[in-house]
């Protein structure tokens, strides 16, 4: 069940009770990081949507959105690059690892023409990030100075008689397609862990000395593509409530403030940052 | 308002659970300390409801034992808790109530995987006022609880009490796994403490420690933040 709570939250299920007790906070000590950011683009073939939306969990405790995303376009090659980074929040500075990799990804993938070449350039130059971090200066000085983000990645190049899709990920930063059929998740990958062990959330992440990263490509000829973070691609791999819902809502591309608002629907425990880049082929 | 016409699906699917289990002692040698005990269980339960985010991500139970053990408060959000007044009697032995544990817990991760959703690693609050009247729980824990055994295995807090041990209360904290956030720690009050100073004390450390761990959630690999050795006036921690 999907509704919009007397609040105005956008609700799937049982909103549980953070959502509607956290409001407006406290602003974070990191004033490069907005509490939310949205973009909406149109390209030949294609409508983009992207928001991403702070938990509420990082409202609770002062700390920064550490989502972040890119959207680039090259005209000369037609060629769509979406890179969305997650911040893995046991390290402080974790939202300035995510920046740096969203920024520099697109740039490092049309370049080389390869996820590998780029992803590994990155990386690179992601450990001298990591290198300067306690040397640069910040409004609130940390002790603590480690980063890291887990990256997904997607170039869809607009031929004239087709449109291929590359995409990449390390870590649980996901990609989803929907069309007609549903969700399917374009980045599963078989878990290797205990069955008897209790859930987990470890993931990979950049910078690493060597990246594990997984590539993979699909023809598109309709439906959406969706780069996610896991604050909506744990939800959306777990409950049908979620997947039914954001089928419905992201059939066809809503305005952006919609998206955003939808991004960040409220569900009982899922209380981490949630970024969702769109894009409907047409 | 939006509203989806198929509204029976599971509503909790996907939902985060940490489970707290609570094992207090409540043998005849409590019986003089039951109204305190009791208070202190009910400040922590209202210490719990105030928020909302240990509502959403923690489920809470209570286990009480003598020289046998039941589950007095079943795995359940705190909202959703009935906390009833505990009575004391009986010797003490330590086994019955991490056999309890280990049987309840099963049961409870196997309800709630099969409710959709995910359960994180379980956490015992152990609380004793003395020494067990026999070393079967050392089997116990071995047979049951510990790693090698069991791979659900639990983080154990242990507090003591009057006559409780730091020797003892050492064999029951859990694991040893080299950092400090993966090592189990014991708390013994210290001379001259009263146990409505321990107990109050120990209300709000717990709190703190649900809240910590629940707050984890957000660095999406939510871990038990056990309470650091120093950190319980009149009581002294230590890890194991």
């Amino acid at each position: 069940m999907a509704a919009l709570s007397e609040t105005g939250l956008v609700v799937i299920g049982d909103p549980g009770r953070t959502a509607a007790a956290i409001g407006p906070c406290a602003p974070t000590y990191f004033p490069d990081s907005a509490d939310h950011e949205l973009t909406e683009c149109a390209v030949p073939g294609a409508q983009v949507r992207a928001a991403s939306v702070r938990g509420l969990m990082h409202r609770h405790k002062r700390e920064p959105r550490q989502d972040r995303f890119s959207v680039v376009y090259d005209d000369a090659t037609s060629t769509l690059v979406i890179v969305v980074c997650d911040g893995v929040g046991e390290f402080a500075l974790s939202q300035e690892a995510a920046a740096f990799v969203a920024l520099d990804t697109p740039r490092a993938y049309l370049m080389h023409r390869d996820w590998h070449a780029a992803v590994a350039e990155v990386n690179r130059r992601l450990a001298d990030v990591v290198d300067c971090a306690p040397h640069r200066t910040r409004l609130l000085t940390t002790p603590d100075h480690g980063m890291a983000t887990t990256l997904a990645a997607v170039a869809i190049h607009f031929g004239q008689t087709e449109r291929l899709a590359s995409i990449a990920w390390a870590g649980d930063t996901s990609v989803w397609f929907l069309d007609k059929g549903g969700w399917a998740s374009l980045t599963d990958e078989k878990s290797d862990g205990d069955r008897e062990a209790p859930d987990s959330g470890r993931v990979q992440a950049l910078p690493a000395v060597s990246p594990r990263l997984t590539v993979a490509q699909m023809e598109l000829t309709d439906g959406a593509l969706f780069v996610t973070t896991d604050g909506i691609g744990n939800p959306l791999r777990d409950a049908e409530q979620v997947r039914d819902a954001l089928a419905e809502w992201w059939a066809t591309p809503p305005d952006v403030f919609t998206f955003a608002r939808q991004v960040g629907f409220a569900r009982k425990s899922h209380l981490d940052d949630r970024t969702a880049v769109g894009v409907w082929v047409s | 308002m939006t509203e989806h016409s198929e509204d029976r699906k599971p509503e909790g699917e996907g939902q985060i659970i940490m489970p707290f289990y609570l094992l207090c002692d409540v043998s005849l040698s409590m019986t003089g300390d039951m109204d305190e005990l009791n208070k202190a269980l009910g400040q922590l339960h209202q210490q719990l409801l105030g928020e909302p985010i240990i509502n959403d991500l923690v489920m809470l139970s209570v286990i009480t034992f003598n020289h046998e053990a039941r589950t007095v408060v079943p795995l359940a959000a705190p909202e959703e808790l009935n906390l009833p007044a505990l009575s004391a009697g009986g010797g003490t032995d330590f086994s019955p109530p991490l056999r309890e544990f280990h049987a309840r817990f099963s049961t409870d991760r196997d309800r709630l995987k099969s409710e959709g959703k995910r359960v994180y690693r379980p956490c015992i609050y152990f609380l004793t006022d003395g020494e067990p009247n026999n070393t079967s729980y050392q089997a116990t824990m071995a047979s049951l609880i510990t790693k090698e055994k069991n791979a659900a295995y639990p983080y154990i807090c242990a507090f003591g009490f009057r006559d409780a041990s730091a020797q003892t209360l050492q064999t029951l904290a859990y694991p040893d796994f080299g950092e400090n956030n993966k090592r189990g720690r014991y708390f013994i009050a210290k001379d001259g403490a009263s146990i409505t100073d321990v107990l109050q004390a120990m209300v709000g450390v717990l709190a703190r420690s649900i809240l910590q761990s629940a707050s984890s959630a957000s660095a999406g690999t939510p871990l038990v933040a056990l309470p650091e050795p120093n950190a319980v006036s009149k009581m002294g921690g230590s890890f194991v």
